[in-house]
């Protein structure tokens, strides 16, 4: 059994005394709950999910564990936890969270558990795509104030609120970095000459779109995947979700989708900020797998494909974005 | 031709793809043990490519070359990099200086920065391009498994 590998304790089947006896404890039970699991599922990077059944007298329960993956993508569990819990109860439907562990020792890394919803990830058809922009656009009219969510640091102006996300993650980039990155060093500086003025703050998901909601035909049952989040501009959002994680479709297919569905309409100017921004945000926090994997804090295959190929695939689309509009600039004689 | 009398590294690394590739993957059952394992089939060829490679010299190379090119053309640029927080280390210092001037071309018209925009940025673009081209069995392995979600 080794600690830290893959910020997991391996074999995963090495976990099931320590989580039977930790769901013992929780669950107030008086005998040992029956504990079918660890199962890893086969979706994210930031975090590891465990899925469990704990058996009990009354019945059997289903949970997610969500598992830190030692500092990821530059984010922690704490946070997620209380948002999750405050969207909940705001009416957004996102999993349920039973508990929170800061304790290593348990399974290697801090973790939270919530419900299993149980629905599908993969391969989401248009019917839940439209509820997944009304949603979205319920998360961004939310009054964060009144939902208690002035732990997210709320920026002292909208335009503060950009710069910050810029600074952010230039940040996270240059604490992970082995060498520097021109290209994001060129970008960082762009994106400070052309941010646009955002049109309200609101709470911002950060990394929206299939793959990150559970449904069942066209109905939502969660949206998943909450460490992103932030207060900020909402368009960050909508061109998230249309150029990282919606290329099934057009990017006209989806500024359709958001005029009819959230009547939200992205100037072509914002557009491309948001489109650079969310290419630079992902490289930025790629470039923190393959730092983990390099010092040995999480060696999985998939930290180094993330932090090299696709943090590379990212770089180089956020530099063409750029060029082009460069040469847009020139084009026009600006 | 007498033969070493150990396998290479490159052999080794090879063997070891294949194993995985025919043996290993088809037997495992669990989708997380299969996918972790197609990342590392992934994680190993681009293994046995990089032990053909020094890119990263290479790239110094033109850096340095195309940097001492926009000096010489250019002395202006030459207190620009004097700003630069160097290290003495080739391949950072090279970089930190390439930073600055990509961001010292983002703002006005002339001559020098066109010619940053113009030759030092497509270099630049082209070395992401070779990395991509190299670590591309790690793309096609995430691909293959349907990890490829987004930034996470």
């Amino acid at each position: 059994m080794r600690r830290g590998q893959h910020g997991l304790v391996h074999p995963l089947s090495a976990l099931a005394p320590a989580l039977r006896r930790w769901f013992t404890a929780r669950l107030g039970a008086a005998d040992q709950v029956v504990l079918d699991g660890p199962q890893r599922i086969t979706v994210g990077h930031s975090r590891a999910m465990l899925a469990v059944r704990v058996g009990l007298p009354e019945g059997s329960r289903e949970y997610v564990l969500r598992v830190e993956q030692g500092g990821v993508f530059g984010t922690e569990s704490l946070k997620e936890v209380r948002l999750m819990r405050a969207l909940r109860a705001a009416g957004l439907p996102v999993a349920p969270v039973r508990w929170y562990e800061r304790d290593p020792s348990v399974v290697g890394a801090p973790f939270f558990v919530m419900d299993r919803i149980r629905g599908r990830g993969e391969n989401p058809q248009l019917g839940s795509i439209r509820e997944l922009v009304r949603l979205l656009q319920r998360q961004h009219e939310l009054d964060w104030r009144s939902a208690g969510l002035g732990f997210l640091d709320p920026p002292a102006t909208p335009r503060a609120a950009t710069l910050g996300q810029i600074d952010r993650w230039e940040s996270i980039y240059r604490e992970a970095r082995f060498l520097p990155v021109p290209l994001l060093d060129e970008a960082a500086a762009w994106l400070r000459r052309h941010a646009p003025p955002p049109r309200r703050i609101a709470l911002v998901h950060g990394d929206p779109g299939p793959g990150n909601y559970i449904y069942e035909g066209d109905r939502i049952q969660a949206i998943t995947d909450w460490e992103f989040a932030h207060l900020g501009d909402p368009d960050e959002d909508w061109v998230y979700m249309a150029t990282i994680r919606g290329a099934a479709m057009s990017r006209e297919e989806w500024q359709t989708l958001f005029k009819t569905e959230a009547g939200v309409e992205i100037s072509d100017r914002a557009w491309r900020f948001w489109d650079v921004f969310n290419q630079f945000k992902g490289a930025c926090a790629n470039l923190t797998a393959l730092r983990l994997f390099s010092d040995g804090v999480n060696q999985a295959p998939n930290m180094v494909a993330v932090g090299t190929s696709i943090q590379l695939l990212l770089q180089s689309r956020m530099a063409e974005l750029i060029g082009q509009d460069r040469e847009g600039e020139e084009g026009n004689g600006t | 031709m007498t033969r070493e009398r150990h396998p290479t590294q490159a052999e080794l690394l090879e063997a070891a793809v294949r194993t995985l590739e025919d043996v290993l993957i088809p037997e495992l059952q669990t989708p997380w043990a299969r996918t972790t394992a197609m990342g590392l089939l992934g994680q190993l060829r681009y293994a046995v490519a990089r032990t053909s490679t020094d890119s990263l010299a290479t790239q110094d190379d033109e850096l340095e070359a195309c940097l001492e090119a926009l000096v010489g053309e250019f002395p202006g640029l030459r207190e620009l990099l004097a700003t630069a927080a160097l290290r003495g280390d080739r391949s950072w210092d090279l970089r930190e200086q390439a930073s600055r001037l990509l961001v010292h071309a983002l703002d006005g018209e002339d001559a020098a920065r066109a010619a940053i925009r113009s030759r030092l940025r497509p270099l630049l673009a082209a070395h992401v391009q070779q990395d991509l081209g190299e670590t591309g069995p790690m793309l096609q392995a995430f691909l293959a498994s349907g990890s490829l979600g987004s930034t996470g």
